[in-house]
């Protein structure tokens, strides 16, 4: 949609097995005009390696950002353009909290929690920073919670450390929690949030103290989907359901303790492509993949050697 | 508040016209990006091979609050902002909880997500390049 308002050129690299459980998002894409690769693929150096070395793969945001990278590097007038992660993307993502801060003001509520699902952190960190402004400010107080899936769970899991944004090692080290550039999380339905590592700007405030962690399973998120879906009338994505099933969570922990509480999450899509994974929930298929600590272990031991 | 609406919508006059750069208020800043190479922090110059130049700007600036909003990307903002801000009431009912739940829905537009926010403001800086 942005390259056809501005009248660009759009080479997409999806996931693998999203653009599988997706077709209906890569159309979207073409429909605006997008050209669309599965990643791994073999139109890059490192998109052969990838598939050479794991024959058959589903792939991984890690993959597919290094196959976009090299191609835009190695092609003239062309740049990289990402969903998340990097400082620029949350700057941009503000614009959601900045609209809340101000749409609250206006109706005189003071939030005591805000929650948000974290997959390379930019909605969750558009939503907050307004907040912990305020926070770091020392103007307000507030509690923030990352939602994360329980087979991804970067910041509930993994180590606060320098590694690779991306498979193929092109791009820049980051300090963040990540599980390591190697690991390829389980072929979940939510997508969005199959990513190793985590923005650094969240990563140093969860650091810090200043924010929270819940690791959610697959099946429990896609639970309270269904359940919003049918209250709310909403058919949330499933990235957006381990909000919700965050702050069910918290709102029935309100109800135990008979405490009111204002709670602000942030919705961040529809599920309207995300069918198939509504199906193998509906059908009673869906299954929860939670790595095990060996699994982790391996990974984290290939962390690249980096003085802390 | 008790009185809140299903759905409220921000008057367009008070849409954000510049963003927020929360590491400008963090005592503690995150880390720096390196380069893989060397280990030593990567260069706006390297930056450039991959990101637009005004993007590595915003993505290296640890201390500038705010950010002007292009008055294009502003515009286009237009076509699915404000996004609403509703309470969920209906949600509060069925779970039986004292707790007041609102949410900011990023789902009214094609995408479907937040994802556009961010994707006009790169496409933009690509064109102006
Ligand atoms: C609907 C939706 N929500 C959330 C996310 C997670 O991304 P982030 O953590 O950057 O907000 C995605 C990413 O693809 C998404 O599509």
């Amino acid at each position: 949609m942005a390259s056809a308002f501005f009248k660009l050129d759009c080479r997409v690299y999806m996931v693998k097995c999203s653009y599988e459980q997706k077709p209906f998002r890569r159309e979207v894409m073409r429909t605006y005009g997008a050209s669309v690769t599965p990643s791994p693929s073999m139109s890059t150096a490192i998109g052969k390696k990838i598939n050479a070395e794991h024959p058959g793969t589903t792939g991984s945001l890690g993959c597919a950002i290094s196959e976009a990278v090299e191609a835009a590097v190695t092609h003239e007038g062309y740049r990289y353009v990402l969903g998340s992660v990097l400082s620029q993307v949350l700057l941009h993502q503000s614009i959601i909290g900045l609209e809340t801060q101000t749409a609250l003001r206006q109706l005189g509520v003071k939030p005591d929690v805000i929650i948000g699902c974290a997959g390379g952190g930019s909605n969750l960190g558009g939503l907050i920073s307004p907040f912990m402004g305020e926070v770091l400010r020392g103007e307000a107080q507030y509690r923030f919670i990352a939602a994360e899936p329980a087979s991804c769970p970067s910041f509930t899991r993994g180590r606060y450390a320098y590694d690779f944004c991306d498979t193929g090692r092109v791009c820049p080290l980051q300090k963040m929690y990540t599980l390591g550039a190697d690991f390829i999380p389980s072929a979940s339905h939510a997508g969005g949030l199959r990513y190793h590592g985590m923005s650094a700007t969240l990563s140093e405030l969860y650091a810090q103290g200043l924010m929270e962690a819940v690791a959610l399973k697959q099946t429990d998120v896609f639970e309270a989907a269904q359940f919003f879906a049918r209250t709310e009338g909403i058919l949330p994505a499933p990235e957006s359901s381990h909000a919700i099933r965050a702050t069910i969570d918290e709102a029935l922990k309100c109800k135990a303790e008979g405490r009111t509480e204002t709670i602000v999450f942030g919705l961040t899509g529809t599920g309207y492509f995300d069918m198939t994974a509504y199906q193998s929930f509906n059908d009673g298929t869906m299954s929860d993949f939670v790595p095990s600590d060996e699994d982790l272990a391996a990974s984290f031991a290939k962390l690249p050697a980096i003085p802390a | 508040m008790k009185g809140s609406p299903y759905k409220y919508y921000l008057p367009e006059q008070d849409i954000p016209t510049q963003w927020y750069n929360v590491r400008a208020d963090m005592k503690t800043k995150p880390a720096p990006l390196l380069d893989p190479a060397t280990g030593t922090p990567v260069s706006a110059a390297a930056l450039e091979k991959v990101f637009c130049a005004k993007l590595v700007e915003q993505e290296l600036d640890n201390d500038t609050p705010w950010f002007a909003i292009p008055r294009e990307v502003q515009d286009f903002y237009r076509m699915f902002r404000p996004s609403p801000l509703v309470r969920a009431y209906f949600l509060e009912n069925a779970l039986g909880t004292p707790a007041h739940i609102y949410y900011k829905f990023e789902g009214n537009n094609t995408s479907g997500s937040h994802k556009l926010n961010s994707a006009i403001a790169q496409a933009y800086y690509a064109k102006e390049q």
